[in-house]
């Protein structure tokens, strides 16, 4: 396939560098320096999409992150990718692209018969025709409304590629390097401040790349080398492109994406992150970031070879690539005669500008003339012909109100339209940033006014669109910023001269009339192309009391599509402000949110899009040996933690049974160094206790060990553990391990803000100290081994003390503490010797079979003798008496945190929830933890739920199921038998005591 | 006399630091420093008894400018909150430490608690380290703002750590729990790749 549409010319590409691509199927041929879409245009491909809901043919509509229209699915495979604009995309050598929202052909398109039903398709259509039954929303109509929308494919596959983040900081941020970005950088990098250039093209230069402007003598674009050379040599300035801010939140934080590999093919730069996401904190911000062509809103104007003016311009000098044969600019403003007056240079037919106004004797329209251009003012296109190509437009004269035909229609063929309705500052970033906009009645459009944030505006999103201007506002805002943040002395750099063109003002007429009334007949006039919004649907949203702004768009979905309205917002409120008869100031803005163009998740994700750089996975010391032997791991909260140890040929069921019963009869090993644990020190440290636990710790002897409970103000149950006391001032608190960190920072709470008299540090241990904790009968004898000056006697070192010494030669704290209700010992040594420990106890235990277990067993045995876990038994809502524990709660105590609550007439009820056992009726069968209780078999509906199981274990020392649950008055209820709910399926339950091993906790002494 | 019991919790990253690692003018190191001594403090430093308590074991007075550290032979005081400090010295100097540290302050209200077990340390280092850093560290990393002489609390990736700028090579420490700091090491190699193909 030729290139037919590409010239000579081309200041952007070149043509000696041939890039072979596909689209659509097709074999084309491009050039180095194109994107999909001049590559496109100069093969005379406009057809590149349907519409999203009549699935209208759509040509290329821009060149820029504003295109509606060209939206591509990139590539195939794990790296395919939905929704990029095709201006967007940079060629490489076997690019594969295929228009998104067509099926099966973007050339025979079956849901083009939409368009024959498109008067169904009106404003608020999914809203009034997907409405009932309501049961039908997910499962038949949002898959329906998916498949007509065809937005894109997701790939299945694992992404194959990296993405990452950088934070930076710097005193100026300059975004946009068009004229104006480049002169701030300039000003401001000269004065040694750290300044930060970004834009979102391939190239440096804005505007400039795309126009024949003379700056200094010279075109533009040497003006531009000449200024971005110097600021590479300035070792101050970080230059990005293919970097576009989509967002601009408080304090100058600006995020960038920028896209470092995509230009290269997929997968061509393994080595570096496809995509970055910038995180910018800047001191002062100077806003570039130019204007957007408006499109006019004219009968039948999204035909393909309909295309903004200035992006015409851009396919003709930049890329060498014509959009057309023979086309007619329409406008409402001069900028759109340097349009015409390029093309013609570039070889296109150009033989007429069609000028809303009625009057066009500015320079720039006096040069078309010169150039044989026949200008047509007071004038409009009312009609246009062809399917997938523009065939020929019927022009007529109009009123000077905009109303209506006034003259004879006149035909004209031509394949291409040039259109301008003026520009749109590039407000976006602005806005987010929280600054407020005003309407320029003259310009037309909406422009910063008051900033929010240390943050300038210059050049075209100031509304600056005069050339020499933008680079004096830069120059002076670069020079100020910079100042502002501590460098330079605010002096401008003089800036370079550019030809100073006078252009008239423009003549707003939003919506160009046409031989029926709006809305009535068969033309449309469309305002939002990627979302098929037409002015008659904008009205109609009016009429049905859509007024305010937020109202209309979400009815109408007006710049909701990927391309977020950045063509058509103005237009829309402009013509819901007319039909309200309300001035347009009135109406406003939509709000503007980031991202301001499409961010990959990929790219949000950063590195975490990686396994298990995603979040953070906390092991053990002794981690590496429960991996070594075949242990399965269980999340707890960040941590891994051992859950069982599977042999050959084990299930879970089977190896939690056999380390279960193992400990029972001879000596299981538990890593528990996930414990949180606090050092607590200071004179007052006992006295502080006191206050933090319910129960009393002034009189605990040195070397004794207390459980305790905390609750908050409300008299509710948030942590547990045991604490020691080390020395007279000093004590050692463990915590649950998901509540470490909280319980820290209670008690600094407490500390720092109720007692600040009290002489009491509190440092975090956790991880100084590795905890292994050593259970049952034999636990003593392997102890014993392991420790040989230590005394492991009941007298010598009884229940709920510790001790301090050489265990397997190195220094340990041993807790004689239980969590099994067996015999059970605690050893804590520095984290750096866990492993050795662990080793040496499985080495020495292997004559008594020691047996490694993990969590699941842990919970079992705990179970087996009622033993509360913070957080699954409880949810924040118990008190110690509702988990039958009155005993923690020493009534002589003047007070503790959440004392005052116990009088509260809701504390005292005796129809609280309990914590109760519950045994099955069917002793083989495990109830679901979650299960909800009923008092009866059978309920009313809704049925009265008095409860539900917190656990449930097979019990392989009982040979029973055994459960823990919270039932509404069920210490009153001991005996009863109650019903258990799951999914249907019912189970006749008894209320037992909780503590269904050891009754007479005969075994903790071994 | 030398410990054979202690093991480094990531042990088994040292060959994958050395090989992750990028030698040379344009490169980024990473290793692991394991057994430092740390001692942590908490006292009150307007009360001249306990400077001087902690300069007779150290040497050094304890630093009162937020997030800075000061150092003197084998011995650094990290800042780490107006009433806390963190003593870091060379293996095996923590029982010396401790006790020099109790002796010299007994009586006062303070804590002096052997804390070497809680953190390992990381150490990056090269042309490209900081490059590295500002991958996962949402402070400035620039030379003007984060320079020798200071310490902060922070995050790397979603490791909690303490940053220690040791000089301006740059080299960065970081101490990590230990739990964090296989999670950690992965997330530096995995930032560090691209460097391995640009030395």
């Amino acid at each position: 396939m030729t290139e037919k549409f590409r010239t000579s010319h081309g200041t952007g590409v070149d043509r000696s560098s041939v890039i072979n691509f596909t689209f659509n199927g097709k074999a084309y041929r491009g050039v180095a320096g194109d994107t999909l879409a001049s590559a496109l245009v100069a093969n005379g491909v406009h057809l590149v999409g349907r519409s999203f809901k009549t699935h209208r043919p759509r040509g290329i509509l821009t060149c820029g992150s504003e295109e509606p229209n060209a939206i591509i699915q990139l590539e195939t495979g794990p790296r395919s990718e939905p929704n990029l604009r095709a201006t967007q995309i940079e060629l490489y050598e076997g690019l594969i692209a295929k228009s998104v929202n067509c099926w099966p052909s973007v050339n025979f398109d079956v849901l083009a018969v939409n368009g024959l039903a498109s008067r169904l398709f009106v404003a608020g259509f999914y809203y009034k025709t997907f409405m009932d039954p309501k049961s039908m929303w997910m499962t038949v109509y949002e898959p329906m409304i998916r498949r007509m929308a065809g937005l894109g494919v997701l790939p299945r596959e694992k992404d194959p590629d990296t993405y990452d983040h950088m934070n930076e900081f710097c005193e100026v941020m300059v975004i946009g390097a068009g004229p104006a970005g480049l002169a701030a950088a300039l000003a401001a990098g000269k004065s040694g401040a750290r300044v930060v250039l970004c834009d979102e093209q391939v190239e440096f230069g804005g505007s400039l790349l795309n126009s024949k402007e003379i700056i200094d003598g010279r075109p533009a674009l040497e003006w531009v080398a000449s200024a971005v050379a110097e600021l590479e040599a300035m070792d101050n300035v970080r230059l990005l492109k293919r970097a576009n801010a989509f967002g601009y939140y408080d304090h100058n934080y600006i995020t960038v994406h920028e896209r470092r590999t995509d230009h290269f093919g997929p997968g061509a730069k393994p080595e570096l992150a496809r995509h970055r996401v910038w995180h910018f904190r800047a001191k002062q911000v100077v806003l570039a970031t130019g204007s957007h062509e408006r499109p006019l809103v004219f009968a039948d104007n999204d035909r393909p070879g309909i295309m903004l003016a200035a992006s015409g311009q851009a396919y003709a000098n930049r890329y060498g690539a014509l959009p057309g044969k023979r086309g007619v600019v329409f406008t409402n403003n001069d900028s759109a005669y340097r349009v015409a007056i390029d093309l013609v240079d570039a070889g296109m037919a150009i033989p007429m500008v069609i000028d809303l106004r009625e009057v066009a004797d500015g320079e720039l329209p006096n040069v078309a003339r010169q150039k044989g251009i026949e200008v047509v003012t007071g004038a409009g296109i009312v009609a246009t012909e062809g399917r997938k190509r523009l065939k020929a437009i019927e022009i007529a004269q109009i009123s000077s109100d905009g109303e209506k035909i006034t003259g004879a229609k006149r035909r004209i063929e031509c394949d291409t339209i040039l259109m301008s309705g003026g520009w749109n500052p590039a407000v976006h970033l602005f806005s987010q940033s929280i600054g407020k906009l005003r309407y320029d009645e003259e310009k037309a459009c909406f422009l910063p006014n008051i900033s929010s944030q240390k943050e300038r505006t210059v050049g075209a999103c100031k509304g600056t669109f005069d050339l020499q201007s933008a680079l004096e506002e830069g120059m002076a805002a670069g020079a100020l910023a910079a100042q502002d943040s501590g460098f330079g002395k605010g002096k401008a750099p003089a800036a370079p001269k550019a030809i100073v063109v006078v252009e008239k003002p423009l003549k707003a007429i939003w919506v160009v009339p046409t031989d029926h009334p709006v809305g009535q007949g068969p033309r449309k006039h469309f305002v939002d192309y990627q979302h098929d919004v037409t002015a008659a649907d904008i009205m109609l949203a009016a009429r049905e009391g859509m007024h305010s702004v937020e109202h209309m768009k979400r009815f109408t979905t007006t710049g909701m599509a990927t391309d977020q309205g950045k063509l058509s917002n103005v237009n829309g409120l402009a013509i819901l402000s007319a039909q309200l008869g309300k001035a347009i100031p009135q109406v406003g803005t939509t709000t503007f949110r980031p991202p301001y163009t499409p961010v990959t998740f990929g790219a949000l994700a950063g590195r975490g899009i990686n396994g298990d750089l995603a979040d953070p996975v906390r092991r053990t010391p002794m981690y590496s040996w429960h991996l070594e032997h075949g242990a399965t791991f269980e999340p707890v909260g960040q941590w891994q933690r051992a859950w069982y140890y599977p042999k050959a040929g084990e299930d879970m069921h089977a190896a939690v049974t056999r380390e279960s019963k193992a400990l029972r009869d001879g000596v299981g090993i538990l890593d528990a160094s996930t414990l949180g644990k606090i050092d607590i020190q200071g004179k007052d440290a006992a006295q502080f206790l006191n206050m933090i636990y319910t129960n009393a710790w002034l009189k605990l002897p040195v070397g004794s060990c207390r459980y305790g409970f905390m609750l908050k103000e409300d008299g509710m149950v948030f942590d547990d553990g045991v604490t020691s006391r080390l020395g007279e001032n000093h004590f050692h608190m463990t915590t649950t391990t998901g509540g470490a960190a909280g319980v820290l920072d209670w008690l600094e709470e407490y500390l720092q803000t109720e007692w600040p008299d009290l002489e009491v540090y509190c440092t975090s241990v956790t991880e100084e100290w590795s905890t292994l904790s050593i259970g049952g009968p034999k636990a003593r004898e392997l102890l014993e081994e392991l420790a040989p000056e230590m005394d492991f006697s009941n007298e010598a070192f009884p229940f709920m003390t510790w001790r301090e010494g050489d265990v397997a030669g190195v220094p340990a704290r041993v807790f004689r503490i239980s969590f099994t209700g067996d015999l059970s010992y605690e050893i804590n040594v520095r984290n750096w010797h866990g492993l050795h420990m662990w080793e040496k106890c499985m080495e020495l235990g292997a004559k008594y079979d020691i047996t490694p277990y993990g969590t699941e067993t842990m919970h079992v045995l705990r179970a087996e003798k009622g033993f509360v876990i913070i957080g699954q038994d409880t949810d924040g809502t118990q008190t110690p008496q509702d988990l039958g524990m009155d005993w923690i709660i020493a009534k002589s105590k003047a007070d503790f945190i959440g004392r005052r609550s116990f009088v509260r007439e809701d504390t005292k009820r005796s129809d609280r929830k309990q914590l109760v056992g519950l045994m099955t009726e069917n002793p083989k069968e495990v109830l679901a933890e979650g299960a909800q209780l009923t008092y009866e078999r059978v309920n009313p509906t809704p049925a009265p739920m008095v409860g539900h199981v917190t656990s449930a274990y097979w019990s392989p020392n009982l040979d029973h199921s055994i459960a823990m649950a919270m039932v509404k008055d069920g210490h009153n209820r001991m005996g009863q038998w109650i019903y258990a709910h799951d999914r249907g399926k019912v189970t006749k339950v008894k209320i037992v005591s909780p503590v269904f091993y050891d009754q007479k906790g005969e075994r903790r002494d071994g | 006399m030398v410990d054979n019991f202690r093991r480094s919790i990531i042990a088994n990253k040292a060959e994958a630091m050395i090989n992750g690692s990028v030698t040379g003018d344009n490169g980024v190191v990473l290793t692991e420093i394991p057994f430092l001594a740390q001692v942590n403090i908490r006292g009150n430093c307007e009360d001249k008894k306990f400077v001087a308590g902690v300069k007779s074991a150290t040497g050094l007075a304890v630093p009162t400018t937020p997030n800075s550290y000061v150092s003197k032979g084998d011995l650094t005081i990290f800042w780490l909150s107006p009433d806390e400090w963190q003593v870091i010295g060379p293996v095996d100097a923590q029982n010396d430490l401790v006790a020099k540290l109790r002796d010299a302050l007994s009586g006062q209200h303070v804590a002096v608690i052997d804390v070497s077990g809680n953190r390992t340390a990381l150490e990056l280092s090269g042309a490209q380290a900081r490059n590295v850093m500002k991958k996962g560290c949402r402070l400035d990393m620039d030379p003007q703002s984060f320079a020798p002489g200071q310490v902060v609390q922070t995050r790397v990736a979603k490791a909690p750590v303490i940053l220690q700028m040791v000089d301006d090579k740059p080299v960065f420490r970081m101490f990590v729990r230990p739990s964090f700091a296989e999670y950690l090491v992965d997330w530096l190699l995995d930032a560090m790749s691209e460097y391995r193909y640009s030395a």
